[in-house]
């Protein structure tokens, strides 16, 4: 045990200050951290083996002794990893591999110059940027949440620490009543970053004053959104920052155990949260007795069992409790009769991460930043057909064009984009047309969306909208745990009329069904999944009706994705007889011989879209 | 007069009966019969006027036995085992003895007419009810608890359970011990048997529910509800192919449509040899490689059509 005094905090922050200056580049001095990225998805890229390879040729070339390498969480430029980062330069390398070591090595770390060729280019046309600072995908952001992402090694407390951390639990222990840290959180204007967007102050506020003990702290890791990652890249880069915001929040309310539940998808961030934990205590940050001050708090970690619906707060309750996870009606707040009915007080990884900052920098700086009505910043995952996919934080009210296009870099192989998905599986379509809007908690439920836990997903001309609407019904069909009829059997009724449209049998009056029983589904159902599961059929029978009576009157999917409502087509005019599709045909269904057009037999078609993605030269339409 | 024929008939059936007894009388003789019983108190002997019934001779020689009929053979109380005399089984006793107890000579006392000497054994009905209680096929606690207003803690019955083998028991318990402290344990322990044999064995879970006292139908329940628990055996790689949205609008489904192929199996399937299966999961949170794939902990991003094979190939040896 290495029990940490409040005063330990400093003297940390003295012994690792060099290390700061040089992870935040404002020393000029010798020493170089490689901060290299081991993100999920970076490790999967064989992030690991590029570190055994750097260390292998510095020691080589003698160099391990002034540069060290340092894995640290994701670094959200997930589309170009593995990254990583020299320091203090800031020279940001991407899609490196094994074999480039010896030479990055060579010319950067001997040589001093930074090798052209691994560093990030907005198109092929422009210059290299070679300062991570300077890339527009990291410079319009504004990181909270997510501060130190790529700065700290996840697994090492002190960095943590040496970052500030654990400032805010010393300041809130030490001098501040509990009353009092629930006013600073109201005072912010801290809404749940899950999807709700309830007041965290308010919910924190009204499970200090329930009666009952024990009281408990859930932080809710079961992000099941599909496109949505933001939790679980926040527990796998700076794990420390949700345990210190559950251990204040625990002060706050006066709860003595928390507890941290979390997918079973996600083993990564699992094992550093076990480590951070492991850690915590050791340092008597989680235990008995916390800095001395006769509080007592600890974390456990439950995992889930992969079921989506067990993000929902009763459902997550059900499973923690080891039944199974379906939800039940709140006739009581859970912060009132939560889990094992006790008053618990249940937030979202996001909203946790949060907290520290709030408590050290002010509740007014936290409010000088968003919206009127939702303050701070907001992690979204940026994915589907975008140039840079990963993982940003911007404040609240940024415009979708400003993140779409200034940070995502647009659509890329200069795509037209047809609409935006926010809010997962629950959330709705939003059109081109509608970009300039602002992105906050009310905006996006006024257009018929909603914030979600933060998924945006990007779509170019080549999704069909019905399509897309019958994927988000066909997950909540999947995942719907079957207690309500309303929500099991409306989503099934969904599902058979929008595969009847992309079958080409549908009618002008399932549009009319369709709305109909979607707004039977949201009147009727318990939880959030029912409540919310129609939107995407809402929403694009709202801005996307179009592509709908195109599917009905003309039985035409203009983008290629019902199968049973269009044809490939090689246009004979642009065709360059090159045969690439012929060869790459898995059915046998393209005439080609050399010098010819090639033709393709629409009997033989399977419309796997296989020449549709070869062809260089874009002759193959569809019609 | 209109009821003559009735009255003729009734006089015939009259005087048949009496010629009946009279010549029952007369003409058949048993003499004095030899009655031999055996029961849980020892031995006795006693004569009988041959022709009267077992039960009135057993009556009037003081044995005991429980007849609240009366003799009419309705209730069916008066069993009796007749190892010797006492003649065939009656229709009038077949629906009171059952198989077995046709096989052991069981009688109802009031339907035997002592002909002849008899040997018999009076079984004792208290004993028998004893001996079914402790043998665990019949609770006869269960019966008058809901009678007591201070319920009695109801002892579960030991049922038979399937035997596991003693590794395996040890393996299954120290689970079990692990979380024993635990509140919900019942999840933690069915993910580390769900992660230890790939799936969920029926006899660990029957065994499970004994030790931790819950319902096999509870346990059932949570085994079915989550997607990560299986019933059926899975193979040593399951390939899952994620199908979140930002994988499905990359292709997704033609690279599940391609896994299918190569294995030959279905989604949710394994293949004979038990080493893969495969299943589509809903997002990783990899979307920044979609599409993605995992085996087991492995993620691979970016797949291709291509990559399929290779993929496979890399596991089917391991």
């Amino acid at each position: 045990m290495n029990r940490l005094r409040i005063e330990d905090l400093d003297s940390i922050i003295g012994r690792e200050k060099a290390t700061v200056a040089v992870r935040d580049g404002t020393t000029a001095g010798d020493t170089i951290h490689v901060m290299l990225c081991a993100g999920t998805a970076c490790i999967s890229q064989k992030s690991n083996k590029i570190k055994e390879a750097l260390l292998r040729e510095l020691a080589a070339h003698g160099l391990d002794k002034k540069v060290s390498v340092i894995m640290t969480g994701c670094n959200g430029f997930c589309a170009v990893g593995p990254v990583m980062t020299v320091m203090p330069d800031g020279i940001f390398y991407h899609s490196i591999t094994e074999a480039d070591i010896p030479l990055l090595v060579q010319e950067h770390f001997v040589k001093g110059t930074p090798v052209e060729n691994f560093l990030y280019r907005p198109s092929a046309q422009e210059k290299a940027i070679a300062k991570m600072a300077d890339i527009p995908f990291f410079a319009n952001q504004t990181l909270v949440a997510l501060k130190n992402k790529g700065l700290v090694d996840p697994e090492r407390i002190d960095d943590y620490i040496a970052r500030g951390g654990y400032k805010g639990l010393a300041q809130v222990l030490t001098g501040m009543k509990p009353e009092r840290v629930i006013q600073k959180i109201k005072e912010s204007g801290l809404r749940g970053r899950g999807g709700g967007g309830f007041p965290a102050g308010r919910k924190w506020d009204s499970c200090a004053k329930a009666h009952g003990t024990p009281k408990y702290i859930i932080c809710n890791a079961d992000e099941g959104d599909p496109g949505a990652y933001m939790d679980r890249s926040i527990i796998e880069a700076d794990p420390h920052s949700v345990i210190e915001g559950m251990i204040i929040a625990a002060y706050a309310v006066g709860s003595d155990t928390g507890y941290v539940y979390i997918r079973t998808e996600y083993p990564l961030a699992r094992h550093r949260l076990g480590v951070a934990i492991h850690q915590a205590r050791d340092y008597g940050l989680l235990g008995a007795d916390i800095f001395g001050t006769g509080f007592r708090f600890d974390i456990f970690v439950k995992q889930g069992a992969g079921a989506f619906v067990c993000g929902e707060s009763s459902a997550l309750r059900a499973s923690i409790e080891g039944r199974v996870g379906e939800p039940s009606a709140k006739y009581d707040h859970a912060t009132e009769k939560g889990l094992w009915q006790k008053p618990t007080v249940l937030n979202n990884v996001e909203t946790f991460a949060n907290v520290p900052q709030i408590i050290t920098r002010g509740a007014a700086w936290f409010a000088g930043m968003g919206t009127e009505k939702s303050k701070g910043t907001k992690v979204f995952s940026l994915v589907g057909n975008i140039e840079n996919t990963g993982l940003i934080e911007v404040q609240m009210g940024t415009s979708l064009r400003r993140i779409i296009y200034d940070i995502g870099g647009g659509v890329p192989m200069g795509k037209k984009l047809k609409a935006v998905q926010t809010g997962g599986p629950s959330g709705g379509c939003i059109p081109e047309s509608m970009l300039d809007m602002p992105v906050d908690f009310d905006e996006l439920t006024k257009v018929g969306s909603m914030m979600g836990s933060g998924g945006m997903i990007v779509m170019d001309e080549n999704a069909c909208m019905v399509n897309v609407a019958k994927y988000f019904i066909e997950f909540c069909t999947d995942e719907s745990c079957g207690k309500c009829t309303s929500c099991r059997d409306g989503s099934e009724a969904l599902l058979v009329i929008l595969e009847r449209i992309c079958g080409g049998s549908g009618t002008m009056e399932d549009l009319g069904l369709l709305e109909e029983i979607s707004h039977a589904v949201k009147e009727a159902s318990l939880c959030g999944l029912g409540t919310s599961l129609p939107n995407p059929v809402l929403s694009t029978l709202t801005y996307f009706r179009k592509e709908y009576e195109r599917h009905i009157v003309d039985k035409k999917c203009d983008a290629g994705v019902c199968k049973a409502l269009f044809q490939y087509q090689v246009n004979a005019d642009t065709c360059k007889k090159c045969g690439v599709c012929f060869k790459n045909c898995p059915a046998g269904a393209i005439q080609w011989e050399k010098k010819e057009v090639a033709r393709i037999i629409q009997e033989k078609c399977t419309k796997c879209g296989i020449c549709y993605k070869t062809c260089k030269f874009n002759t193959i339409d569809i019609i | 007069m209109v009821f003559t024929p009735v009255l003729v008939m009734c006089g015939i059936l009259v005087v048949i009966t009496i010629l009946l007894a009279v010549a029952d009388k007369a003409l058949v003789s048993y003499g004095e019969c030899m009655v031999s019983i055996k029961d849980e108190h020892g031995e006795q002997q006693f004569k009988a006027k041959g022709g009267d019934t077992l039960l009135s001779a057993l009556i009037a020689n003081r044995v005991k036995i429980s007849a609240s009929c009366g003799g009419r053979g309705s209730c069916g109380y008066c069993k009796v085992q007749v190892s010797a005399g006492g003649g065939q089984i009656l229709p009038t006793e077949e629906i009171f003895i059952g198989k077995e107890e046709r096989k052991q000579g069981t009688r109802l006392a009031c339907q035997v007419k002592v002909k002849e000497d008899i040997r018999l054994f009076i079984p004792d009905l208290l004993t028998s009810v004893k001996a079914m209680a402790k043998s665990g096929t019949f609770d006869t606690r269960l019966r008058w608890t809901f009678l007591r207003t201070d319920r009695p803690q109801i002892v579960p019955v030991p049922k038979k359970h399937p035997k596991l083998a003693r590794s395996e028991q040890t393996v299954m318990e120290s689970i079990v011990e692990k979380y024993a402290a635990e509140r919900g344990a019942i999840m933690p322990v069915l993910q580390e048997i769900n992660e230890k044999y790939k799936y969920l064995p029926a006899p660990v879970l029957k065994n499970v529910s004994r030790d931790m006292a819950i319902p096999l139908s509870e346990i059932y329940r949570i085994a079915t509800f989550y997607n990560a628990f299986s019933l059926k055996p899975r193979g040593k790689y399951t390939i899952a192919v994620c199908t979140g949205t930002a994988c499905h609008v990359k292709g997704a489904a033609d690279i599940l449509a391609a896994f299918e192929e190569q294995l030959g199996i279905k989604t949710g399937e394994t293949t004979p040899e038990r080493q893969f299966s495969l299943s589509a999961v809903r997002c990783i949170g990899c979307c920044g490689l979609a599409p993605v794939i995992t085996v087991n902990e492995e993620v691979h991003g970016l797949m291709t059509m291509k990559k399929i094979p290779e993929i496979v190939e890399i596991y089917r040896g391991k």
